[in-house]
C-alpha cells in the first residue's frame, strides 16, 4: 500500500476530530482509500465507547488517580482522540491551578488572639515560653 | 532528600507549618513534630499556642461553617480552642493532633446546631451520590436521537489560548473565588479544603466524617461549578469578568 494509496495522503483517524484538520481533504481521501475508512470506523467504535458527556463526570476521579486500571485506559484512549474532551481537562486543570491562588486566609484578630493567651497562660499556670 | 536540601531546623513551627499540606499527622517525621509541638504546648510555649491557632484556625472555621453561620462558626472554633486548652494534659496523643481537634470543634458545631434548632447539614452528605447534577450544562452534549448522543456540540473554548492567562490574573482568582462562596455549605467546605488548604482526600474525609465517596462527589460538584464559573467569567470582555450585577 502507497501513501497515496487514495486521492491525497492517507488520514490520521486518531486526528480526524481536531478542529485543525483539514476536513475537506481528509474526506476526499477517505472516499476513495478503503483502508482509511477502516481506521476511522475503529476511531468510531473507540469514541462510541466512552460519551464525552460521561468523561466530564469522571475527572476528578481521574486527577485524584482514583479510577482503576481499566477505566484509566479507557480515559486515556478517549482523550487521545477527542480534542474537546483534552480542553475540558485542561480547563479543570487550570481551574484548580485558579483555585490554589486563593490565599489561604490565617488572620486572627487581635482580641481574639489576647482573649486565647489569657486562657492558655492561666491554665498553664503563669509559665511562659 | 536531596544532597542539599536542607533539613527543617527542630524548633517552633512557623505559623505556616501547621495545618499545611502534607502536615497530615501521617509520616512519622510529622508525629515527631506534632509531638514536640504537644510537649512545648504542656509546657505553655504561648509561640507554639499561637502557631497552633493560626495553622489550624481557617480549617477548623471551614468545617464549623458545614453547621451554621460565619458567627457562630467563630464562635465555634473559640470554644474548640477553649476545650484543646484544658484538655492538653488529657490528650494521649493515640489519635493525630489534627484528628482531634476536628472531633473536638465538630462536637461542638453540631451540639450548637441543635441547640438552636438548625437543620444540622448531614442531609448534604448522604445525599450527594443520589442526585444527578451534572458537571456540565447537558445542552453542550448532542441529544439522545443524534448518532453521536453525549458528545460535544462544540468543544470548549481553550484557555490557554485566552490573552496572558486570563485565569490566573487577579481576576480569575476573584471569580473563582465568588463562585465559592456561592457553592452549597458541603461542596464549598470540601473544595476549599481541598483546592486552597491543600488538604489531602483522605484527610478531608477523616476530618469532615465522610466517606471517600460522598467526599469526591461534593469535591468534582464544587469543582465543576468553579470551573463553569470561570468559563462564563473568561468569555467576558475583560475588564467585566465576574461585576456584581
Amino acid at each position: 500500500m502507497s501513501a497515496l494509496d487514495g486521492r491525497g495522503p492517507h488520514v490520521d483517524p486518531e486526528h480526524y476530530y481536531d478542529e485543525a484538520t483539514d476536513k475537506a481533504a481528509a474526506d476526499a481521501h477517505l472516499a476513495t482509500c478503503k483502508s482509511c475508512r477502516e481506521r476511522l470506523e475503529e476511531v468510531h467504535v473507540r469514541l462510541r465507547d466512552m460519551p464525552c458527556s460521561e468523561l466530564v463526570e469522571l475527572v476528578t476521579e481521574y486527577l485524584d488517580e482514583a479510577v482503576d486500571a481499566r477505566l484509566r485506559a479507557r480515559i486515556d484512549d478517549h482523550l487521545r482522540l477527542c480534542e474537546g474532551c483534552r480542553s475540558y481537562l485542561d480547563e479543570m486543570r487550570a481551574t484548580l491551578e485558579t483555585l490554589g491562588r486563593i490565599p489561604r486566609d490565617t488572620h486572627l484578630p487581635d482580641h481574639v488572639r489576647a482573649a486565647l493567651l489569657a486562657v492558655f497562660r492561666e491554665s498553664r499556670g503563669g509559665i511562659t515560653g | 532528600m536531596p544532597p542539599h536540601a536542607v533539613r527543617e531546623p527542630a524548633g517552633i513551627p512557623s505559623s505556616g507549618a501547621i495545618g499545611q499540606p502534607g502536615d497530615s499527622g501521617g509520616s512519622s517525621e510529622s508525629r515527631a513534630r506534632e509531638l514536640d509541638l504537644l510537649e512545648r504546648l504542656r509546657a505553655g510555649d504561648e509561640h507554639a499556642f499561637v502557631a497552633l491557632v493560626e495553622g489550624y484556625g481557617p480549617s477548623l472555621h471551614r468545617v464549623a461553617r458545614m453547621y451554621g453561620s460565619d458567627a457562630v462558626a467563630d464562635e465555634v472554633v473559640q470554644e474548640t480552642w477553649i476545650v484543646v486548652i484544658k484538655g492538653l494534659d488529657r490528650f494521649e496523643g493515640r489519635s493525630s493532633l489534627r484528628t482531634w481537634l476536628f472531633g473536638i470543634a465538630k462536637n461542638i458545631a453540631r451540639s450548637r446546631g441543635q441547640r438552636e434548632h438548625r437543620l444540622v447539614p448531614m442531609s448534604a452528605f448522604v445525599d450527594a451520590s443520589e442526585d444527578r447534577e451534572a458537571a456540565v450544562d447537558p445542552g453542550r452534549f448532542r441529544s439522545a436521537d443524534d448518532p453521536w448522543a453525549g458528545h460535544w456540540r462544540s468543544y470548549p473554548q481553550r484557555w490557554d489560548e485566552l490573552p496572558e492567562q486570563r485565569y490566573l490574573s487577579a481576576e480569575g482568582v476573584d471569580v473563582a473565588r465568588r463562585a465559592i462562596e456561592g457553592l452549597p455549605s458541603a461542596q464549598r467546605e470540601v473544595v476549599s479544603l481541598r483546592d486552597i488548604e491543600g488538604w489531602s482526600s483522605e484527610e478531608v474525609s477523616v476530618s469532615l466524617g465522610i466517606s471517600p465517596g460522598n467526599q469526591r462527589v461534593l469535591l468534582h460538584r464544587g469543582r465543576s461549578k468553579v470551573r463553569a464559573a470561570l468559563e462564563a467569567g473568561l468569555a467576558a470582555p475583560a475588564g467585566s469578568a465576574g461585576r456584581r450585577v
